[in-house]
């Protein structure tokens, strides 16, 4: 594709911006973009138009739903805008669209990391609880029973001690 | 005057600076986006108590976003103390920071709160357990939003997980000159490593200075995502410590004439602009590193560099000033402080 300015050298410079729902994409050559992100010609494509472009790119194939958080009100249109979520609830609220944008940005891993004092211990032993029951899948699918047994109780103590 | 650059760190004549930042927020309210006056006063008010008793790291003011002059703002901003966001902000916001203006805790940012530790040169396993520590002293007294899968919760989901940015910023002016930052940028992005220009979103890379952060903050430990960033900064450094001998080598004459050339202006101009200058300085800065120019300290053109930036110039004169003016102001205070 030929850069949209010179229209000579080939496009690799890539943007999407989303607005009023309808998504425009702009091609340049890095010559061009350079050129023109120095005259701030570029500066309204930001990160975070960027960003809720990244977001965006699902609402093409989806009928408008208008989604809304019930305990702050945020829209999920408005997320797309701002890229800003209104509460921790909205991550529930919008998870069905959520999940796959998490996914593009992060792959999919789940937490790893520091877990805070005052939920550790429950959030830790979930995990621990998480990881037997791998195992204890795996036991039972190499028919390794006694050792499937010792994790099941192991399980249940946990669960108990909840 | 910042008192970032004044000591040296692990390979400091490449690496500037580390500077480590936590996303987080409290459970009890919403986010930024959907958070009234009185939360966002609320909120201050909550980090005011619960910073008082804290002094391991020397005592910690709060600097008002409300209160504070522009300019004042703005030079937080270059100091890195601050960022962009918060520098424009008008009302309830501000952030706490140490009388060392190494650790600052941005309240009422993107996130509740922004909690950030910098060291010069290479060393962002310290800057890490800095936040690390000032965040288990919060989460002791307040919960966090916080949810098994996604980590920490933030207002926009590029940050859950640790909510952790590491970066480093890297002088990279051989890199640039050979042509190899341009492979650099590419091979980092395929890793999820972010590098940009040294006022971290949405710049251009101003005299020669790179940051260099990671891109996904689900999925991997703190520890993790420190040592891999840490990995890769090694890597380039080494790589610039090649380029600059071999570009050394290839013609001397050519490469010292450009580097005195530059000092020589610096000595002596009398009107500069800060894109000059960052160039200028930057070339100073690569002879100074490389024991070409002996007669100043890396130390001091550090210190050049924040004082060439527009608010920080405008704080050192007492005065806002024209354009004009701050070329000319500019001009002066570089000149002063490298010729003492």
């Amino acid at each position: 594709m030929l850069c949209q300015n010179c229209q000579q050298r080939t496009a690799n410079v890539h943007f999407t911006q989303i607005k009023n729902n309808t998504k425009l994409d702009i091609y340049l050559c890095e010559e061009c973009a350079q050129e023109m992100s120095q005259q701030d010609f570029i500066s309204p494509f930001g990160f975070n138009d960027l960003i809720s472009g990244l977001f965006g790119a699902q609402l093409k194939q989806e009928p408008a739903v208008k989604l809304k958080c019930k305990n702050c009100g945020m829209e999920y249109d408005e997320f797309l805008k701002t890229s800003r979520l209104g509460c921790t609830q909205c991550y529930k609220a919008f998870a069905d669209k959520l999940d796959p944008i998490v996914k593009r940005l992060h792959g999919n891993g789940e937490h790893h990391g520091k877990v805070p004092a005052r939920v550790s211990s429950n959030v830790n032993i979930n995990n621990e609880i998480d990881k037997l029951k791998q195992l204890l899948n795996e036991a039972i699918k190499d028919e390794k029973y006694e050792e499937a047994a010792k994790i099941r109780d192991r399980i249940k103590s946990l669960e108990v001690g909840q | 005057m910042s008192k970032i650059p004044a000591e040296k760190g692990p390979e400091f004549d490449i690496a500037v600076s580390s500077r480590v930042r936590l996303a987080r927020n409290f459970a009890d309210i919403p986010f930024s986006a959907k958070m009234n006056t009185k939360q966002q006063a609320d909120l201050i008010k909550r980090m005011q108590e619960i910073m008082s008793g804290f002094t391991v790291y020397g005592k910690l003011m709060f600097a008002d976003m409300s209160t504070l002059h522009p300019v004042d703002r703005i030079s937080l901003m270059e100091r890195h103390l601050i960022s962009p966001e918060l520098a424009d902000s008008k009302e309830n916001s501000g952030a706490f920071i140490n009388e060392n203006e190494n650790i600052s805790i941005m309240v009422n940012e993107e996130d509740h709160l922004r909690v950030q530790s910098i060291f010069p040169g290479i060393q962002l396993e310290k800057a890490y357990k800095v936040c690390d520590e000032i965040d288990s002293l919060i989460a002791e007294k307040a919960d966090y939003a916080f949810d098994d899968k996604y980590g920490y919760l933030t207002s926009c989901p590029t940050n859950i997980g640790t909510g952790m940015r590491a970066s480093v910023m890297l002088h990279l002016p051989a890199l640039v000159m050979t042509g190899y930052m341009k492979s650099i940028l590419e091979s980092c992005n395929k890793v999820g490593v972010t590098v940009r220009g040294i006022y971290g979103e949405n710049s251009e890379a101003v005299g020669d200075m790179f940051q260099v952060s990671n891109q996904v903050t689900l999925g991997r430990k703190e520890e993790e995502t420190i040592a891999s960033i840490d990995g890769i900064c090694k890597q380039i450094i080494d790589r610039e410590k090649i380029l600059r001998l071999q570009l050394y080598k290839k013609n001397i004459n050519r490469f010292e004439d450009r580097i005195f050339r530059s000092y020589g202006i610096l000595q002596n101009a009398r009107i500069l602009s800060s894109q000059e200058s960052f160039k200028l300085l930057s070339d100073v800065r690569l002879g100074v590193s490389m024991g070409i120019i002996n007669d100043i300290d890396i130390v001091t053109l550090n210190e050049a560099m924040v004082l060439s930036q527009p608010a920080t110039l405008q704080k050192m004169s007492g005065k806002p000033l024209e354009q004009d003016e701050r070329d000319i102001k500019r001009a002066e205070l570089i000149r002063i402080k490298i010729t003492k």
